[in-house]
């Protein structure tokens, strides 16, 4: 019996392929942020430009002549410059999925070159027995159809690639010229007009992600760069969506606002430019912070930015990780003093959690820092005293939560996390709203607000509302005999170690203390080993700090690692004496929880 | 005497051409520091033709506003003066029309 035998060929060498698609997507970015300007420019001409202020008949007869044709001509430059960044942004894409497969192909091929000298090698001499020779015909003949089958993914590679080299430089060529531009889209309508006539008028998220999956991708895309601010801020769109449209607006306004010179810039102008350099620096510290189990930078996600809301102390809310498909997402809400101008800090607690998250085991979680209300800060500060803030900043963080569960189809595990007056801010939304919040995380809280009289009225059921009191955090003290007292309130709340002792006297929370016994939260610990020996403010703002008790307490809740919560006892009041907090008299520990 | 001019109106309207000017200064600035790298070599040579095309569109529409804003403003100022011989509200306003920025 003769037994011929192929040995398999060997496989074609991957060409080289040095293209970046992120950088590649970097490039249609700004391009589409340029678009933007150009777009609000043609607004501009069609709109305000008008009204020039000449009376005269014939000067503004020849005014107005002068700018019809230029209007039109931007508006043409704006789809076209658009369209151009789209379909860069659209190679970008195309390349980072190329160089996903261009590395498995490299593998394939090395794998398969090693295969084929191992047979080359086991045919010289050919083996004797014919079992063996067998066997190595069968190896040949699978080594060989594997070759084939890298040979065809090689080719489709490459057509792939080519494909999309084409389709921009389609794009591109496209545009080169102004004739071209206005030859193409002079008097064409934007797309974007039909996307946001057709908007729901309410604020129903729901509504709001049924329209948006309405929509044609183009729409989508012509609303993203000619609508930023409402895209950007619009509760049931997705969070990638927003964060494209949030990272248009920032980037415009740092380059706008960035080029008037400083000692021109208006007022408004001033506190949007500062604003927005707020949050560049938020989203720069995501961006150079590296997940501790991948070793990969963060990607930012802008999912809120309105730098003029509540009259300049602006708005902003930033994630890290995707909180599209993230299995477990969490929203932190500060509280005290925190306008945008405090974006970075508040960026790094994101970081942090999200660092001990995923060193805790957490494979799938976005952390998002919420500067989402009007918190009590600078001239605010009075509005510690009232409820107000958290009342009104509790009905914007419950639309929030309810966003974020109206755009995502899947089951998630949604954390709520408030510090400081935050935590009333949360315990508001969770009582007067019940949004969708799977768990509710109090820091420091000085109380949970006057609608809740116990952690069952939050509505995730009482085993679901977690509280961190560091013992000596002042602000922790406040809401300790529950109730709100005028006379603390003149006493200067927070404006000192004394003025904090007596506001505990006197009993100046915001409601229920939740880490004492009547309120019936679970309270996990929270102290840090260099607690102070008084009440004071330093142990008011540690619990993001890395390597401690509440910060790995808090990943565990966020991974949804329930038993591995550290339980702390409860405080409690007896009607003999002052408040008495078990926890005071317990060494802290220092968990790690970043690897490091 | 009716002045053939709304001072505050042109000033607005100018400063505002003043600002477009800036912005799509900003505009062309973002647009040449649109790099090549990252593109393949068949991309590469075309996003550099592309970026520059597209800088001399932007500065060009931001030097038009510019134009604008000064064409507004002066021939504000050659009506305001023809006004001035018959109005003396006209010689007030005359000075107010100016750049800002």
């Amino acid at each position: 019996m003769t037994i011929t035998i192929s040995l398999p060929p060997t496989p074609s060498e991957t060409p080289e392929f040095t293209a970046d698609g992120q950088k590649v997507h970097e490039a249609g970015s700004t391009l589409r942020t340029s678009s933007s300007i150009f777009d609000d420019h043609g607004s501009f001409v069609g709109g305000k430009a008008k009204d020039s202020g000449l009376l005269d008949g014939r000067s503004a007869a020849a005014y107005a002549q002068a700018l019809n044709p230029i209007g039109k001509h931007v508006d043409a430059c704006s789809l076209a410059l658009r369209a151009a960044a789209n379909a860069i942004l659209g190679h970008g894409d195309d390349l980072v999925d190329l160089r996903k497969r261009h590395q498995r192909l490299k593998d394939d091929r090395e794998h398969l070159a090693r295969q084929v000298d191992a047979l080359t090698a086991r045919a010289n001499p050919l083996p004797t027995d014919e079992a063996e020779l067998h066997t190595l015909k069968s190896d040949c003949d699978r080594c060989t159809s594997q070759v084939e089958a890298y040979e065809s993914d090689l080719v489709r590679w490459t057509e792939d690639l080519r494909a999309s080299e084409e389709r921009v430089a389609a794009a591109l060529r496209g545009a080169m010229t102004e004739q071209q531009v206005d030859q193409t889209y002079a008097g064409v309508a934007d797309p974007a007009d039909a996307a946001r006539d057709s908007m729901p008028s309410g604020k129903d998220p729901t509504a709001v992600k049924a329209w948006w999956d309405g929509l044609t991708e183009e729409q989508r895309a012509a609303m993203t760069a000619a609508d930023p601010e409402i895209v950007g801020n619009t509760d049931g769109i997705p969070a990638a969506a927003r964060g494209d449209a949030n990272t248009i607006s920032l980037d415009r306004d740092l380059a706008e606002l960035g080029a008037i010179p400083e000692d021109q810039r208006t007022d408004a102008e001033q506190t949007r430019y500062d604003n927005a350099r707020a949050a560049e620096e938020a989203r720069l510290r995501i961006s150079r912070s590296i997940d501790p189990i991948t070793g990969e930078n963060y990607v930012p996600q802008v999912y809120a930015y309105d730098p003029m809301a509540f009259d300049g102390d602006g708005a902003v809310a930033m994630a890290v990780g995707d909180l599209d498909t993230a299995d477990n997402v969490s929203v932190n809400v500060p509280g005290l003093t925190t306008d945008m101008g405090a974006a970075g800090d508040n960026a790094q607690n994101a970081i942090n959690l999200q660092q001990a998250a995923a060193f805790e085991g957490g494979t799938s979680t976005a952390t998002m820092f919420w500067i989402g209300y009007d918190a009590p800060s600078g001239a605010d500060s009075v509005g510690v005293a009232a409820e107000d803030m958290a009342a009104a900043g509790g009905e914007r963080l419950a639309d929030t939560l309810d966003g974020l569960n109206a755009m995502r189809a899947d089951d998630f595990h949604l954390t709520a996390i408030g510090h400081s007056y935050g935590s009333t801010t949360v315990a508001h939304a969770m009582t007067d709203r019940h949004p969708g919040a799977d768990d509710v995380v109090l820091l420091g809280s000085p109380g949970a607000g006057d609608d809740a009289d116990s952690a069952g009225d939050l509505g995730v059921g009482s085993g679901h509302v977690f509280v961190g009191t560091n013992s000596e955090d002042l602000v922790g003290r406040l809401g300790q005999t529950g109730w709100v007292s005028p006379a603390a309130l003149g006493a200067g709340v927070l404006t000192g170690p004394l003025g904090g002792v007596v506001a505990q006297m006197a009993g100046a929370g915001l409601g229920h203390n939740p880490a004492e016994d009547d309120f019936g939260a679970v309270r996990f610990q929270a102290e840090s080993t260099s607690r102070g020996s008084m009440p004071n403010i330093d142990d008011h703002v540690k619990y993001y700090d890395h390597d401690t008790e509440s910060l790995a307490n808090m990943a565990h809740i966020v991974n949804g690692q329930y038993d591995e919560v550290v339980r702390a006892g409860q405080a409690h009041d007896p009607w003999y004496r002052g408040p008495v907090d078990p926890e005071s008299d317990r060494t802290p520990t220092s968990p790690n929880t970043d690897g490091r | 005497m009716t002045l053939h001019v709304e001072p505050a109106k042109v000033r607005s309207t100018a400063a505002a051409w003043d600002t477009e000017n800036l912005h799509l200064t900003a505009a062309a600035k973002q647009i040449h520091e649109v790099g090549t790298g990252g593109f393949t070599p068949a991309v590469a040579s075309l996003i550099g033709q592309f970026v520059e095309a597209w800088e001399a569109i932007a500065t060009k529409s931001a030097r038009f506003s510019e134009s604008q804003a000064d064409g507004l403003r002066s021939t504000a100022i050659d009506i305001l003066r023809t006004d001035a011989k018959t109005d003396i509200n006209a010689s007030l306003v005359l000075s107010s029309i100016k750049e800002l920025r």
